[in-house]
């Protein structure tokens, strides 16, 4: 099989408590939902689910969601470790994408969605996410700033799309059910290698824009 | 719900038609001597045994007699392929079956576009069997069809004359993609079949280099054409981008050299002695695979303008299969794909074109792109 692995992390900082957390759970659901009803993806990605604090967790290893009843809840509470999170993420790619080619497979880039609604209070993150981004199979990263997220560090955490909440009447779980929607618009095509992007080894149809959200320009770059 | 059959109890595709020349035989009476349906149905003599799980035709050939003497009216019934068969513990989530189409108000290039081709030729001893299925995503999306095929006859009746065979896989993320592949293969074959004698002459010499020269210089003339074609549209030329591989075969059967052109992505396998030969003729090594991600990006017309070219030298026997990536990467992917395909199409005979249709569905999940193949059958003697 072709298989796109897709990872989702999200922040469970203390300040994600409350109605944030909740919403985002309510929301887990309806994503499971969507993912596993729609072929187009369904029959393709992998999902994995990485909780992310002081620690970071792996709540759901990656699986075929239409193998499992339901997604794991979020918790919140502790820090907002940005290095943690993507030490996990680069150990569950590296392990991922190893298991998926000894079963046979051929896999796709990854690709994370990165959602946060603070300021990362580890000071030597961008380490762990150099290490993660100069990795064989650095993910296509999509990030979502929340809440008190600065735009420059959101910025600096996605290499394909950022967006930072503009309305604060939109819930981090509408971002989120907006990932899901990206990700069954996420068909995989071929591309013509000499397109005017340059190209890359393959097209992720995501949106520019999400409602209640500004699009991060990432020309920083 | 979903089926749950182990690819295993598929049985093996069984070979109907002795390879051509394909005497039609003429439909017969049934043995117990029902007269044939309306407009001469096959009767259970002469079909094959249902080869999919799903068609259960009513107990095949023997027990005819008892089963007309048990029924007041016997009438027999027409045989079903059903569902393509497909590998491994579950199918595609996806309907096997063409879904919604482009609307015309939306673009009326891709609404016109057949879901399914089947198509086919016979020059004894070389018999052809094409088909261009749309792929599930394109289907549940509604979405054209983006490859295309051609099969023709180029040339002046006489020793010389060509077999072009092409496909064409319009490249995914250009908007207009489908009207390149099919306008492609067109005019693929106008403006081949103007150089036609010349490249016969480097085929029948096994000149490399000259073929070389013609290939390169009739695709930057279809270059040119969809360029212009998309300008006078005012449309972006790299909006029509597509993949074209041709597979040029002199029908005279003491010419054992074929040319193959090609730009982009797709596939050409050879099945010799009922073995899969992925890169026939190939001088690269196994192209990687394994070791990196999916790589989807394309070399496509008309941007690039350069055709690889080689020329391979089949046997009597042998089969070639033409084909675009929706074909060809789930052939190097998938054993059982290779196992399915090997015992349907190498066991030295021509399938129906209907046969040649349930068996080109074959269906892996997660390969969901259109699938175009050609396929060559080499008699022999």
């Amino acid at each position: 099989m072709q298989i796109l692995p897709f990872y989702l992390l999200c922040d469970e900082s203390g300040s994600m408590a409350g109605d944030n957390v909740d919403a985002l759970n309510t929301t887990l659901p309806e994503l499971h939902h969507e993912i596993s009803t729609n072929p187009t993806v369904a029959d393709k990605t992998r999902f994995c689910l990485i909780g992310f604090s002081t620690e970071a967790n792996v709540l759901q290893p990656l699986v075929d969601l239409s193998d499992i009843e339901e997604v794991p809840a979020l918790a919140a509470g502790g820090l907002t470790s940005f290095g943690n999170a993507f030490r996990t993420l680069l150990r569950c790619i590296e392990t991922d994408v190893a298991a998926l080619k000894a079963e046979g497979h051929e896999v796709y880039r990854p690709v994370a969605f990165f959602m946060s609604d603070g300021i990362p209070t580890d000071d030597d993150w961008p380490q762990a996410y150099k290490e993660l981004t100069e990795s064989r199979f650095c993910p296509k990263i999509i990030a979502f700033g929340v809440g008190d997220a600065e735009e420059s560090t959101i910025a600096q955490v996605a290499n394909f799309r950022a967006f930072i909440q503009q309305d604060s009447n939109v819930s981090p779980a509408a971002a989120l059910r907006e990932f899901a929607s990206s990700l069954t618009r996420s068909i995989v095509r071929s591309a013509s290698s000499i397109a005017a992007d340059g190209g890359s080894d393959f097209t992720l149809s995501v949106e520019e824009t999400v409602p209640g959200f500004a699009t991060v320009s990432l020309d920083k770059l | 719900m979903e089926q749950e059959t182990p690819s295993t109890s598929v049985p093996p595709v069984t070979p109907v038609t002795p390879v051509a020349p394909v005497a039609a035989s003429a439909p017969s009476a049934a043995v117990d001597g029902t007269p044939p349906a309306l407009r001469a149905e096959p009767t259970t003599e002469e079909i094959p045994k249902a080869r999919s799980p799903r068609a259960e035709a009513p107990e095949a050939a023997g027990s005819g007699a008892e089963v007309a003497a048990a029924q007041q009216t016997p009438r027999p019934v027409p045989p079903t392929l059903g569902v393509p068969a497909h590998s491994g513990r579950r199918p595609p989530s996806y309907p096997p079956v063409p879904q919604g189409r482009p609307r015309v108000s939306d673009d009326p290039t891709a609404a016109v576009l057949p879901d399914i081709v089947l198509d086919g030729a016979a020059y004894p001893p070389l018999t052809v069997r094409a088909a261009s299925v749309r792929g599930d995503s394109h289907r549940y999306h509604g979405e054209p069809r983006q490859d295309s095929l051609g099969v023709s006859l180029l040339g002046e009746p006489g020793p010389g004359e060509l077999l072009m065979l092409a496909v064409a896989d319009g490249v995914g993320s250009a908007s207009l993609s489908h009207v390149g592949s099919s306008s492609v293969c067109r005019w693929a074959a106008w403006a081949f079949a103007h150089h036609a004698q010349e490249l016969y002459e480097a085929l029948a010499a096994g000149a490399a280099a000259r073929f070389a020269e013609l290939a390169t210089f009739v695709v930057e003339r279809l270059a040119d054409k969809l360029a212009r074609n998309a300008k006078s549209r005012s449309h972006d030329p790299a909006s029509h981008a597509t993949t074209l591989r041709v597979l040029l075969v002199p029908r005279d059967p003491s010419i054992r050299t074929r040319g193959l052109l090609t730009v982009g992505d797709g596939g050409i396998a050879l099945l010799r002695d009922g073995r899969w030969d992925l890169d026939p003729g190939g001088t690269s090594e196994a192209s990687g695979a394994g070791d990196g991600v999916i790589d989807t990006r394309t070399a496509a017309l008309p941007l690039s303008r350069t055709a690889e070219t080689r020329l391979l030298t089949t046997r009597p026997g042998d089969v070639l299969v033409l084909s675009t990536d929706g074909l060809s990467t789930p052939l190097a992917g998938e054993s059982e794909m290779r196992e399915f395909f090997g015992s349907a199409w190498g066991g030295g005979s021509v399938p129906e074109p209907a046969d040649f249709l349930w068996q080109f569905q074959y269906r892996v999940k997660s390969y969901d792109d259109d699938r175009t193949g050609v396929v060559l059958w080499e008699a022999l003697p």
